[in-house]
């Protein structure tokens, strides 16, 4: 047993209570750093020293590794959990701006002006001889017809812009899948020679997150600290490479066209928007539906009557769909209005009354529901869809809201605890530095008796 | 359960995040009186608050439709009124004429009345409304009904009803669809101004005064029947009076917020903005950091 034996114990103890010191830097450092895992210092005694075979003495402490304080399963469940949320907030926010889009209720809508143009004809059925009537015919059918246009127009670019965002997401996703293959070398490289590189792995689990929340990623931990990253049975990320997604979407399925088969995708923000495109699909279709109803039934009953100038034939609406319904050119002339339902009549408004019965007429090819009931079913339908979808992910926020509670009671930084930790490993560093220092006054009352002046 | 500083910090601001939402969705339901901007906010009601405005509107036709066709009725019931007075005249000049001692410059004087009178009922059958439409020409409206062709006056309007519809199931008709019946009259003021030519009195007091007393009643009758239908839209119009007011409660209480409800609301809301401000102040002060200072 070394004279210096208790100096270098207290040695080894003031350096393992300077790690700790650093580690408790390190983590106040990085309170607002997101994804960053708190660190903690595990000590371990050294190694006993056998004065003899009967009695063995301890040599000090050592720090035996820093910890890196992370419940994987958990991880994974939240990872899981924010998938949905993303997929269910994405869908909310753009339902709601879908929404937006229908400008109801309001006199800008297309409810409003279907009622004006009814009430229109309902005038010209009173007055068919007066010109202020057709007139107000005429003004009434274009402004519906602008409306029909504008909100088919605005439906089609807010879908052009929905897949935009879908494209962006699946290229931001395969970028970040090259970049988890790169540091999956790196992990494995740094786990090989021993020590667990704490900052690779938060970096890493920050991008798996980034990556499930994109597009419903899921990871599979190995045991050589790499990770396999795949999306339904698509292998996104393994080892050092990454094999990226294909951009071709398929909206009906809810899939990335792909061989041998085609990826499904979940969750995360990409089905989201795929939802919300099938969603306005669906609303544009229904649009479309009753712009067509409407064309035919009005030229069907318009068709049968006479002008004013006792010619008759004439179309009404032009067009097939809401995105190309006008006006038709045979009523440029609004004494060509076919309001009479009898040649020779100026005052008969037999037709125009009839058309104005298209208000409330129940229609075979709207399901047995008139023009009118179908557009606020319409209107129901996005409504209701906007509020469940908001419904849905309040409910799902809190879920992942509560797992992030227990991932932050696991992982996160407490000021208060590194305070105490400082503290304590601040007096442990001072109680060392007066044992080496009783250490070294009893070495110089030694050297004083062993060679006295 | 370990609380991290990051998760407590992050804590009060999503509440500070969740009270601002709140206090601002009741300052805009206040400030704007609305409960419902987009569908979302109430799906169902906003679907109902869409059929009552339909009806609203409806009603509101159905009251245009209601004025144009009274300014018809009332111009045709005038008319016929005229027309009483003009027969109430007649009736005299045709008994002074059956009156054997009449002498010539009283029959001549008779007869220049009888001529007036046929004047003014042809101008009577050729009235127009706003000066575009002729009142007894049916649905020909713009071609003038009553015609003078070798001292005959004939009917060239189709007698067709002009119909306006008051509800989804009634259309009223507003003009006079019998108008034929005044060339008949026409005609029958000829016939006295002949009899009144000739001095023939036995046929003026025996046939003439019956067939006037007859037209009196027949053109009565019909002054009548423009008065019902007056009445059927006046009913009408009563009738969505309160149909109106029945609906715009209903969509007040569909669309809008209840006031005091609303302001209590906010209040509410305020309180708790400025409890989870001081929370967040209270909170912040405590640290260990702080009172390790200087130990």
């Amino acid at each position: 047993m070394s004279s210096f034996y208790g100096i270098e114990l207290g040695i080894r103890a003031l350096r393992a209570f300077q790690i700790g010191m650093d580690v408790t830097g390190h983590n106040v450092a990085n309170v607002n750093t997101p994804g960053y895992t708190r660190r903690r210092v595990v000590f371990a005694p050294t190694p006993e020293y056998a004065i003899n075979p009967r009695l063995r003495i301890g040599s000090g402490v050592l720090v035996q590794s820093i910890q890196r304080l992370r419940d994987m399963m958990l991880e994974q469940r939240i990872n899981t959990g924010s998938a949905d949320f993303a997929r269910l907030d994405t869908l909310r926010q753009q339902l709601k701006e879908i929404e937006g889009l229908f400008n109801e209720p309001g006199e800008q809508g297309i409810s409003a002006r279907l009622d004006a143009l009814f009430n229109a004809f309902e005038a010209l059925a009173t007055r068919p001889d007066s010109m202020a009537a057709r007139q107000g015919v005429i003004q009434a059918a274009s402004a519906l017809a602008d409306a029909f246009r504008s909100l088919h127009r605005d439906m089609t670019s807010k879908e052009n812009q929905l897949m935009e965002q879908a494209q962006a997401r699946i290229e931001e996703a395969n970028q970040l899948a090259a970049q988890l293959g790169r540091l999956n070398e790196q992990i494995r490289a740094a786990t090989s020679s021993g020590a667990e590189p704490g900052d690779l792995l938060d970096q890493r689990d920050r991008l798996i997150a980034r990556l499930s929340e994109l597009v419903g990623a899921r990871a599979h931990y190995a045991q050589d600290g790499s990770v396999m990253v795949y999306v339904d049975g698509h292998t996104l990320v393994q080892d050092g490479a990454s094999f990226p997604l294909p951009n071709a979407l398929d909206i009906a399925n809810r899939a990335l066209d792909s061989t041998p088969t085609d990826i499904r995708i979940q969750s995360g923000e990409l089905r989201g928007l795929m939802d919300s495109i099938a969603h306005l699909q669906s609303y544009r279709a229904d649009l479309n539906t009753l712009a067509s109803t409407l064309i035919t039934q009005v030229n069907a009953i318009h068709s049968t009557g006479y002008g004013l100038d006792n010619n008759t034939g004439y179309l009404f609406f032009d067009g097939t769909d809401a995105s190309n319904i006008t006006l038709h050119a045979d009523i440029g002339d609004p004494s060509h209005i076919a309001a009479a339902s009898i040649p020779d009549a100026p005052g008969n408004g037999g037709v125009a009354r009839a058309l104005a019965d298209l208000r409330t007429a129940p229609q075979g090819a709207l399901g047995g529901v008139s023009l009118t009931q179908f557009y606020r079913n319409l209107i129901g339908r996005v409504g209701n869809d906007v509020q469940v979808s908001k419904n849905r992910a309040e409910s799902q926020q809190l879920t992942v809201e509560h797992l992030q509670m227990l991932r932050e009671s696991v992982s996160g930084v407490s000021l208060d605890e590194e305070a105490a930790n400082l503290v304590k490993y601040q007096r442990s560093y001072q109680a060392a530095a007066k044992m080496i220092s009783a250490f070294d006054s009893l070495l110089e009352d030694m050297l004083q008796f062993v060679a006295p002046r | 359960m370990r609380i991290s500083t990051d998760w407590q910090f992050r804590q009060m601001e999503r509440a500070i995040g969740r009270a601002t939402d709140r206090l601002s969705l009741w300052q805009r339901r206040v400030s704007t009186g609305r409960r419902i901007e987009q569908p979302s906010d109430d799906p169902v009601g906003s679907v109902h608050a869409l059929a009552i405005r339909q009806s609203l509107q409806q009603i509101e036709q159905y009251g245009h439709n209601i004025r144009e066709a009274r300014l018809f009725l009332q111009a045709t019931e005038q008319a016929f009124a005229n027309i009483g007075t003009l027969l109430n005249e007649t009736r005299q000049i045709v008994s002074q004429g059956a009156n054997d001692t009449l002498d010539a410059d009283a029959r001549d004087a008779l007869i220049q009345q009888i001529r007036h009178l046929k004047e003014r009922l042809m101008q009577l059958g050729n009235q127009r409304t706003d000066g575009e439409r002729y009142l007894f020409s049916g649905q020909k409206l713009t071609t003038q009904p009553f015609t003078l062709s070798g001292g005959v006056l004939t009917y060239g309007g189709d007698g067709s009803p002009l119909l306006v519809n008051v509800a989804p199931d009634r259309a009223i008709t507003m003009n006079f669809t019998g108008a034929a019946r005044i060339a008949d009259l026409y005609n029958k003021l000829t016939e006295i101004e002949n009899h009144l030519l000739t001095g023939d009195s036995d046929v003026l007091s025996r046939i003439d005064l019956r067939d006037i007393e007859a037209f009196q009643s027949e053109f009565n009758r019909y002054r009548g029947e423009m008065g019902v239908r007056l009445r059927e839209l006046e009913n009408y119009e009563t009738l969505y009076a309160a149909r109106k007011e029945q609906l715009q409660g209903s969509l007040a209480e569909i669309e809008e917020i209840d006031l005091t409800e609303a302001i209590s609301q906010l209040r509410q809301q305020e309180l708790s903005y400025q409890a989870a401000l001081q929370v967040f102040t209270r909170v912040q002060a405590i640290n260990l950091f702080d009172f390790l200072r200087g130990g």
